[in-house]
This record gives structure tokens, C-alpha cells and sequence, in this order.
């Protein structure tokens, strides 16, 4: 990526923030206890990074949401091809899976506690099951508004189902799979730092809750920001795939 | 039965084009390279909607077949079904080989229809028929790169296999698609009003270009348009099709390459256009002035 004054845009507004919150906090506007300065934020994170457990925290909470995702998206993404290629398997788990969607996922804590306690499992199974609509429903849109013309013209040339799935249904479909990819991503976070923040006994949303409990507003604002980043790092990872396989999109081609 | 066909058409101007060779001294190794095609009493409906009635059509091998039409008429279900992309109704398709088990049509349509997502030199390859064994697919892939880029070389395009289709104007896609249809070296070549959505020189120019692939290449071509001038110029044949029904089957005894308005390609341009707009309604006396507009446009 290049870095012109175009890219360096991006960051007026958030360093300006910055700077205006640490000019208030040491003229003495904001008091510590309601939003402590940002190079007091900066120390906490020294201190518990020194201490490892801002590493153990960040390290469980990356776990369970990638394996919360792998699960949720592989389910989700598979349902999408089937029903987009079958009719059959549409008419057969669609309207279950419509139905199931409309159920706010976060509705479902108390019962997933009541299933799994407060272990592993009840925050990777709340991940995966609000990753996979997202990943179902633009999955399956993407299957259907393939080309027919091309699928067509893939027959006409011969093209096996296999290669046909290969070289023209999933490339047609990877546009509106990366949509649903993405917004899978923001709800992976989402769901993992409210599940955290509810029933956990370690993970960010743990450490920013016990942080509560001793008034660390230091240490709340800590885990609030890495939040940022590492939504924000995801974003980039996926922004990252989208380019290097979309490469052939008119609206990637300028890169 | 092209004699039957003819025969119950009447006009003795007509010769029995079937019987006829193609002028072979302008053919480069054309003997055998066609596949011969053969329509007997060919219906196809769509619902109760019937498209094609009872239609018997022989080409021989190598012939450049025009199929022109109104919109409408079943000209491109003729085609479709040919090739196999729709299944008769009735009746039968045979589509003989010189050279057995290299049963090859290939199709142009009318939209390019690259895969967006390939490079060039890949949407090409997508025409290769690689029957390889597993041990044999690297070599067979390096193969089908040099066929397909041999390929883009005859249609001028050799130079840009490394670029997205999108990057390429609509008649360079287009020449892609003939590289893409070519590759595989077909017998037959079906051609579904390829060049209808290009401007009126890119259109002139691809022409030409069909015209010299099949001159060097002999497959036996079959044209679907609406562009009567366009079939004159590249066809041995002309044929009409009239609510599902052959209604002229016109042989084009002319040198190639042909000069666009000489008075004998005005003449037989007459004559299919006459036989367009006379028949059915009686409003048609003033319809060639508009119907050779449409026809050019």
C-alpha cells in the first residue's frame, strides 16, 4: 500500500481526537475516574502487557472468535452452496433456516449458560451461530445471481459440473460471498465481547468487567480500544482478500 | 431432402446448393475438415408454442451457412438446437464427422460471455478440450496455453492474453470469444448473430476476419442474423426462415472476397428481402425501403 498524503487523510480525525482528549485530560476538564488520559491508557496496556495477561486475554478471546467463525462460517457458507444449487436442499432447509435467522443470536445467552455454562463452548457456539446468517444468505444470493449466460456458455463447452462450480459459479459468486464476509466479521466481535462481558472467566470482555468491578477506568478504555483494533484488523485482513481475488472487478482494478 | 425442400419451394432460379462444392480452389486444405449437418423434419415447441414446423436443412461439410429471419422467426432455436443446447421435439439432428470421435461444435453467441474473472489467454483455454490422463496434465496444460494463445495470435490479439476481459473493447471481446470458439479446432462453427451488438466498422472488420479463419480452417460454419447484407458477404447460402419454416434456400455463387454493393449482391439482397416483407400481410408493398434500412442497421 502506498502512503500519499491521500492515505494520511484517513488519519486526521482520529489523531485530532486523541490529541483533543489528552489536552482535556491535562488541563484538568476530564476527570481521571470518567475517562482517564490516553497516555494514562497507554501505561495500562504497558503494565499488563509486561504482566503477560493482556496477551492471555487477547489470545482467548482471538481463539474463540476464530473458531466460533471457522464453525458458524463453514456451516454457513456450505448451506448457501447447497441451497444455491439445489433446489431440492432450498425447498428442504430454507424456510427452517429463515425462520431461525429472525431470532436475535444474543437472545439465546441465557439458554446457551443454562446448555454450556460459562465454558468455551457457550461463547464459540454464540459466535458461530450469528456468523453463519450472514455468510448463509450472501452466499446463496451470490450462487443464484451468477451468469446464466456463462453458465450456459461453460455447458456448451463442455465444462463438467465440477469444473463449472470451479471456473464459473464460485468465482460469479466470491463478490457477494466477501460482502458477507465482512459483516460476518463485525458480528463475530460483536457476539464474543457481549458473551465475554456477561459470563466469562477470562478473554477481553472479561478483563474490561473486572476492571469495572476495581474502578480501573483505565484498563476499561484499554480493552474498549483494542476492540477497535482488532475489528478494525479483520476488516483489513478480509479487505486484504477481497482485493487479491477480486482482482479481475472493475472496481479493484485501479489498484 | 434438401431437394424436397426445395422442390416444394418451386423457384427453378434456385440451385439445388446442397449438391454443390464449395469453390474449392480458395479453400486451403478444406477436404474433410467439416462436419456435415443434416435436419430431418425438425419441429421444436416450446409449450404449445410451436418455433420450428417440420424443417429438413442439409449442409454439407465446409459450407458457410446464413440463417436470416425476423426476430422471432426460430432462427436461433434452429441453431440452438443443432448444437445440441435445446433437444428437438421431432424429428432429428445428425451432425456427421470426416473425422470420427472429434465430435467439435463450438458456439459464439451473441454477448462474448468471458468469464470476467479469467485473463484472456485462460478464457481461451476454457475452449480447449483436454481429455488428458493425470499424468499428462502439465504438459496438456502447456498445450492448451499454446493452442490458446496461437489462437488469439489468428484473431490479432496476441498481445493482450495477459489482460482482463474488461479491459478490452466490446469488439476485441468479441474477438476473444472466436479465439475462444477456434481454439479447439471445431468442424462445425455456430455463430449466433456474433457481431450484431458491434458498431458498423468493428462489424465490416470481424467479417473479414470470420470469413479468413473459415477460408483457412474449413469447418462448416452456420450463421444466425438478421443483417441480410452481412449473410451475402460471407455466406454460400442464404437461408430464410419464416415462422418456423424454411421459406428460401438461396445459393451465393460469388467470389470471395466479395465487394460490399455490387449490383449482384444488391440483386439476390433483393430477393430475400422481397420474400421477408411480401409474404403474410398485404401493408408490405411499402415495406422494403424501411425493411433495407432495418436490414443495413
Amino acid at each position: 500500500m502506498r502512503f500519499d498524503s491521500k492515505n494520511l487523510l484517513a488519519f486526521v480525525i482520529p489523531v485530532g481526537l486523541i490529541l483533543v482528549w489528552q489536552a482535556l485530560s491535562s488541563l484538568g476538564q476530564l476527570a481521571p475516574e470518567v475517562l482517564p488520559a490516553p497516555t494514562a491508557v497507554v501505561a495500562a496496556g504497558w503494565r499488563l502487557a509486561l504482566s503477560g495477561e493482556l496477551w492471555t486475554n487477547i489470545g482467548i478471546s482471538a481463539w474463540r472468535a476464530g473458531v466460533g467463525f471457522v464453525i458458524g462460517g463453514g456451516i454457513g457458507f456450505a448451506l448457501g452452496l447447497a441451497n444455491g444449487l439445489s433446489k431440492l436442499s432450498e425447498r428442504l432447509t430454507d424456510p427452517t433456516i429463515q425462520m431461525v435467522r429472525t431470532i436475535p443470536h444474543l437472545a439465546m445467552i441465557p439458554l446457551v449458560i443454562l446448555w454450556f455454562g460459562i465454558d468455551e463452548t457457550a461463547k464459540v457456539f454464540l459466535v458461530a451461530l450469528g456468523v453463519s446468517f450472514p455468510i448463509y444468505l450472501n452466499t446463496l444470493h451470490g450462487v443464484r445471481t451468477v451468469d446464466a449466460q456463462l453458465v450456459e456458455m461453460g455447458r456448451a463447452y463442455g465444462m463438467t459440473n465440477r469444473e463449472l462450480f470451479f471456473r464459473v459459479v464460485l468465482p460469479g459468486a466470491l463478490p457477494s460471498i466477501f460482502v458477507g464476509l465482512r459483516y460476518a466479521l463485525g458480528i463475530m466481535w460483536l457476539t464474543l465481547i457481549v458473551a465475554e462481558t456477561i459470563s466469562a472467566s477470562s478473554g477481553l470482555g472479561y478483563m474490561a468487567m473486572n476492571a469495572r468491578e476495581f474502578m480501573l477506568v483505565d484498563v476499561v478504555v484499554l480493552s474498549i480500544l483494542i476492540y477497535a483494533l482488532l475489528g478494525k484488523l479483520a476488516d483489513t485482513i478480509a479487505r486484504w482478500l477481497e482485493r487479491a481475488t477480486l482482482s479481475w472487478h472493475p472496481a479493484y482494478l485501479a489498484h | 431432402m434438401t431437394a424436397r425442400s426445395l422442390t416444394a419451394r418451386g423457384p427453378a432460379a434456385f440451385s439445388p446448393i446442397a449438391q454443390r462444392q464449395t469453390s474449392g480452389t480458395t479453400r486451403l486444405g478444406a477436404g474433410g475438415k467439416g462436419a456435415t449437418v443434416t435436419l430431418r423434419g425438425l419441429s421444436k415447441s416450446f409449450g404449445v408454442k410451436p418455433v420450428l414446423k417440420n424443417v429438413d436443412l442439409h449442409i454439407p461439410a465446409g459450407q458457410f451457412v446464413a440463417v436470416v429471419g425476423k426476430s422471432g422467426c426460430g432462427k436461433s432455436t434452429l441453431l440452438r438446437t443443432i448444437l445440441g443446447l435445446e433437444a428437438p421435439t421431432a424429428g432429428d439432428v445428425r451432425v456427421a464427422d470426416a473425422a470420427p470421435n472429434v465430435q467439435a461444435a463450438r458456439i459464439m453467441f451473441q454477448e462474448p460471455r468471458l468469464l470476467p474473472w479469467a485473463r484472456v489467454i485462460d478464457n481461451v483455454v476454457v475452449g480447449v478440450r483436454n481429455k488428458s490422463d493425470k499424468s499428462a496434465a502439465r504438459a496438456a496444460a502447456q498445450n492448451a496455453l499454446d493452442a490458446a494463445q496461437n489462437a488469439l495470435d489468428e484473431v490479432g490479439l496476441g498481445d493482450r492474453g495477459g489482460d482482463w476481459p474488461s479491459a478490452l473493447s466490446g469488439g476485441q471481446k468479441q474477438r476473444v470469444a472466436l479465439a475462444r470458439a477456434l481454439v479447439s479446432h471445431p468442424r462445425l462453427l455456430a455463430l449466433d448473430e456474433p457481431l450484431g451488438a458491434l458498431d458498423a466498422l468493428t462489424r465490416i472488420e470481424m467479417q473479414g476476419l470470420v470469413e479468413r479463419i473459415w477460408r483457412e480452417q474449413g469447418f462448416t460454419a452456420v450463421l444466425v442474423t438478421h443483417d441480410v447484407s452481412e449473410a451475402l458477404a460471407l455466406a454460400d447460402r442464404v437461408v430464410l426462415v419464416e415462422d418456423g419454416a424454411i421459406a428460401l434456400d438461396l445459393a451465393v455463387d460469388l467470389p470471395r472476397p466479395r465487394r460490399r454493393g455490387s449490383p449482384e449482391l444488391a440483386r439476390l439482397e433483393g430477393i430475400i428481402l422481397d420474400q421477408l416483407f411480401r409474404t403474410g400481410d398485404r401493408v408490405a408493398a411499402e415495406a422494403p425501403a424501411d425493411a433495407l434500412q432495418e436490414a443495413y442497421a
